[in-house]
């Protein structure tokens, strides 16, 4: 045998070794073909272990994936006793052409690699040195599950499994299988921006399955399980599967932040039986969950509901208790805190660079602030007036345009520097915004603001033009010159991104930061400062809410081994993460024969009118009938990847 | 309606749309064979005995369900190529070997060796379809396939009960194909077998107008659930013959001229 590699049905030899995480390994098996570094593995070994990694997670529906995978692996399992024995071949061939025809799901379907594999290696595939049953025991296997939504999920939630629990009207393990890696189910339900549905593989045969509403339907469900008047009742900790006896462990862990990921952080440590505390400088729990996202797209009732769930688990929340105003990283060590979890945020605005900005003028105010004001209910921090200028092309910018016309102004538009295709919001969020009457001017760049007696009459704009795609792949925007005009607006509000809070993280000896106001941590999440922690947008930037979740969680299990072990190894997500990074599980140019066709079911959403006058929520989620059947869409694309390593 | 036409086996068929080519072929007498499909609970294409070949514009001999697939305009379909028998006959072979159907081969084994452990289980042949009414139009969720449990994938091995959540209505039983799950009525006793063991007694309830036993009292009470009417607590105690004919006299009541037509 010598190396090879059969991918996509390019058959070359495979040179370079095959590297993950630092370590060589010997040999890959997935559907999409197999890959051998090392001569000495034969295939019909590495199909064995692939038919046991099949059988195992096979779901057991379907008679030809439930029974069959078993049957090859009994097939596998008498070729690999007796090498010699080549009649095998072609029941193994048929089998496998029936298999991962008929089945049911991808899992099944996987089959397909042995039919390939017998076509092109007839001869050598049990391999030429004939060594007897013994000569596998020089490798270790390890198979992987995993799906193209769950790979792009940034917290891996199974995804397939609890679209197929409701299915089957299982919600109550639909929820318990979200909450084992997300504690805040019907946050993201509403608010995630989905990565999972834009890398759906129903995409290429029609529309994607609206993933989030399904999870935001299990979190409302079991919401309405406990209590039958679900609106005034933020309840739904009693759906929450506590762990019976938690186990009691004397180290002590602060958490800085209650924001997203300052809560997954603490829940999983909370799981894990440590005394966590949160303090907070708001006076309010979630962090820019709260305020900055606005209550028509997440109530905040179910935040605080989750919150509370999290809080019965044994979590203690502070209110309005600043790092470096009221206390320090010192006072917490010296308080025996074993572990600090800095979950910080990025609160301040980036300055748009324009004249006028730093002038003080009556009627600016930068987009996160404009938020939280609304969001904390300050509204006598709002400046007023009948029209609003937003400049920036993020879901943040269209926040606020929204917002503003749900705080009384009459007239709100928004100033993007590129079209509509290169806007970072999510186009769902942009449609909606449209059809509420925000204007919307592309093409345009804010050049200076235009004040009288320090009060703000508008903004003079530039038009722009595309030009070449700069580092982000994005069309860099050209200035047209010549090309003024004016917008006028009673309020500016620039919302074109947000940063670390400066003054705050300079005053953390022994941590470093970034130029761009971001704290530096190594690959296991921990700070330069031995013992602190950090993730979330204080880390990363400013990004999503289900990234900062993520990485709280990933704290949350670091901070555990630490504490444990004085030191970090790889952990099993860690490889899996790395595989699926080399071995992408999902292609968007993949043709996937298929005749029936089911677009998916809409979302009813509250009157465009109406809705515009006050903070209901916009989106009104699934009725049960329509979850199970847009749940009945999922395809199921497992996908299953065998690794061959030799023992050390 | 909009009509659709295909070729079934070279034979032309018109059906309304949306019919599945399943429904297609059984209108016009070609017989398909399925193992899951029950055309009161829908397709959930388990069995995979259904298959059909496929032709249309842009693909040739595709392999499918045939229950849970649409008939499309101008497709051919065929449902006896060599392939599909081959197919076909490939997944029964697998099906008898996971299930041993004959019980007295089972009493044997039972006899000559101790460890065989059968658990009774033998003649379900995994088709969902008790799962399926159960969940899906009963609404009960007694019943469920052992897939989702614990931390990983695991493959459904048999039928799980749930006795909390059973009302004894017997639609499981009286749908399962194989007599794996029995409803006996027995005096005033209704009992469920599964897999030949006894899961769940229920009392029977005495009709109080023609006093016979009609339903189980947990059957009723969900049923009850579901209804929004002042009248509950008279229909309480009625049996569905004497329910309806209470309801008849009922409306005639309020309708003078149609109690004068019916007398």
């Amino acid at each position: 045998m010598k190396t090879l590699s059969l991918w996509n049905s390019e058959l070359k030899e495979q040179a370079e070794p095959i590297v993950i995480r630092n370590r060589a390994v010997s040999a890959v098996i997935s559907i999409e073909g197999i890959k051998i570094s090392d001569p000495e593995i034969t295939i019909s070994s590495l199909c064995l272990q692939y038919a046991k990694a099949l059988a195992e997670y096979s779901c057991g529906q379907c008679i030809p994936c439930r029974v069959g995978t078993r049957a090859l692996v009994d097939l596998f399992e008498r070729i690999n006793r007796d090498r010699k024995d080549n009649s095998l071949l072609d029941i193994i061939y048929n089998l496998s052409d029936t298999v991962s025809t008929t089945s049911l799901c991808e899992i099944g379907k996987a089959t397909a690699i042995f039919k390939r594999l017998i076509v092109e290696f007839r001869d050598t595939f049990q391999g030429t040195s004939v060594k007897g049953p013994g000569d596998n025991e020089d490798f270790t296997y390890k198979s992987f599950l995993t799906a193209p939504c769950m790979e792009a999920c940034p917290i891996h939630l199974d995804i397939p499994r609890y679209v197929e629990a409701i299915k089957n009207r299982q919600f109550q393990e639909g929820l318990n299988l979200i909450l084992q890696r997300l504690p805040l189910p019907g946050v993201l339900g509403r608010v995630c921006v989905r990565p999972c549905e834009f890398n759906c593989r129903r995409t290429l045969v029609d529309e994607p399955i609206q993933i989030r509403h399904l999870k935001r339907f299990l979190a409302d469900h079991a919401l309405k399980d406990s209590t039958p008047d679900c609106q005034s009742i933020p309840e739904i900790s009693r759906n929450y599967q506590k762990p019976k006896k938690l186990p009691r462990k004397s180290s002590k862990i602060a958490i800085i932040g209650a924001g997203p990921a300052g809560l997954s952080c603490g829940y999983f440590l909370a799981l894990k039986g440590y005394e966590v505390t949160i303090f907070e400088s708001l006076s309010e729990p979630g962090g820019m969950a709260a305020v900055g996202i606005p209550d028509y797209r997440l109530p905040r009732d179910i935040l605080r509901g989750e919150v509370k769930a999290i809080e019965e688990l044994g979590v203690r929340i502070q209110y309005n208790r600043s790092l470096g105003v009221d206390f320090t990283i010192e006072d917490l060590e010296s308080e025996g805190f074993r572990a600090i979890f800095l979950g910080l945020g990025c609160h301040c605005h980036k300055s748009m660079g324009v004249k006028g900005e730093d002038e003080g003028y009556e009627g600016f105010i930068p987009g996160v602030y404009f938020l939280r004001n609304i969001n904390l209910g300050l509204f006598d921090q709002i400046p007023k007036g009948k029209k609003i200028a937003v400049v920036g092309g993020g879901n943040v910018a269209i926040d606020c345009v929204r917002s503003a016309l749900r705080v009384g102004f009459q007239e709100s538009s928004l100033i993007y520097r590129r079209t509509i295709q290169e806007m970072p919001a999510d186009f769902v969020e942009v449609r909606d915004a449209k059809l509420e009457g925000v204007k919307f001017y592309f093409l345009a760049a804010p050049k200076r603001i235009v004040a009288e007696n320090k009060k703000i009459k508008g903004i003079e704009c530039l038009w722009m033009q595309l030009g070449e795609p700069d580092v982000s792949g994005r069309k860099r925007p050209v200035e047209v010159p010549g090309s003024e005009f004016f917008v006028e607006a009673d309020v500016v509000v620039p919302a074109i991104g947000q940063e670390g809070d400066y003054a705050c993280l300079n005053k953390l000896a022994g941590i470093e930061i970034t130029k761009k106001g971001s704290i530096i941590v190594n690959e296991h999440l921990m700070s330069s400062r031995k013992g602190v922690f950090s993730g979330g947008d204080c880390v990363s930037g400013p990004d999503v809410l289900i990234k900062a979740c993520a990485q709280g969680r990933k704290a949350a299990l670091k901070i555990d081994e630490f504490l444990k072990t004085g030191k970090f190894s790889d952990t099993e997500e860690d490889i899996k993460e790395d595989i699926f990074k080399i071995f992408k599980p999902f292609d968007p140019k993949e043709s996937i024969p298929f005749v029936y066709q089911k677009r998916r079911i809409p979302v009813s959403h509250e009157p465009t009118l109406e809705r515009k006058a006050d903070f209901r929520e916009v989106d009104k989620g699934f009725t049960e009938e329509e979850a199970v059947a847009e749940a009945g869409r999922c395809l199921r694309c497992y996908r299953v990847i065998t690794v061959a390593e030799r023992k050390a | 309606m909009k009509q659709i036409n295909f070729i079934l086996n070279e034979q032309q068929i018109t059906v309304p749309e949306g019919t599945t080519i399943l429904e297609g072929a059984r209108s016009v007498g070609i017989v398909i064979p399925t193992l899951c499909y029950h055309r009161a609970l829908g397709p959930s294409g388990f069995c995979r005995l259904c298959i059909v070949a496929i032709e249309t514009s842009t693909m040739k001999d595709f392999i499918t369900t045939s229950c849970n697939c649409e008939a499309k305009e101008g497709m051919r379909v065929s449902t006896e190529t060599e392939r599909l028998k081959k197919m076909r006959l490939t997944i029964m072979e697998l099906l008898s070997s996971g299930t041993n159907n004959s019980s007295d081969i089972k009493r044997l084994t039972l006899s000559c060796s101790k460890n065989y452990n059968p658990l009774n289980k033998d003649d379900c042949i995994l088709c969902g379809l008790c799962v399926k009414v159960c969940r899906n139009i009963i609404k009960a969720c007694a019943l469920s396939m052992d897939s989702i449990e614990g931390g990983n994938n695991k493959v459904a091995e048999y039928v799980r009960f749930n006795e909390a959540n059973c009302i004894g209505c017997g639609a499981c039983a009286s749908l399962c194909p194989v007599g794996a799950i029995k409803v006996v009525d027995k005096g005033d006793q209704r009992r469920l077998y599964l897999y030949n063991n006894r899961k769940k007694s229920f009392e029977l309830l005495v009709c109080s107008s023609c006093s016979s036993r009609y339903t189980t009292f947990e059957h009723r009470e969900f049923v009850l659930k579901r209804i929004d009417s002042e009248e509950k607590d008279q229909l309480r105690t009625l049996c569905p013959e004497c329910a309806k004919r209470y309801h008849a006299a009922s409306l005639s009541v309020f309708s003078p001229l149609h109690k004068e037509l019916f007398q």
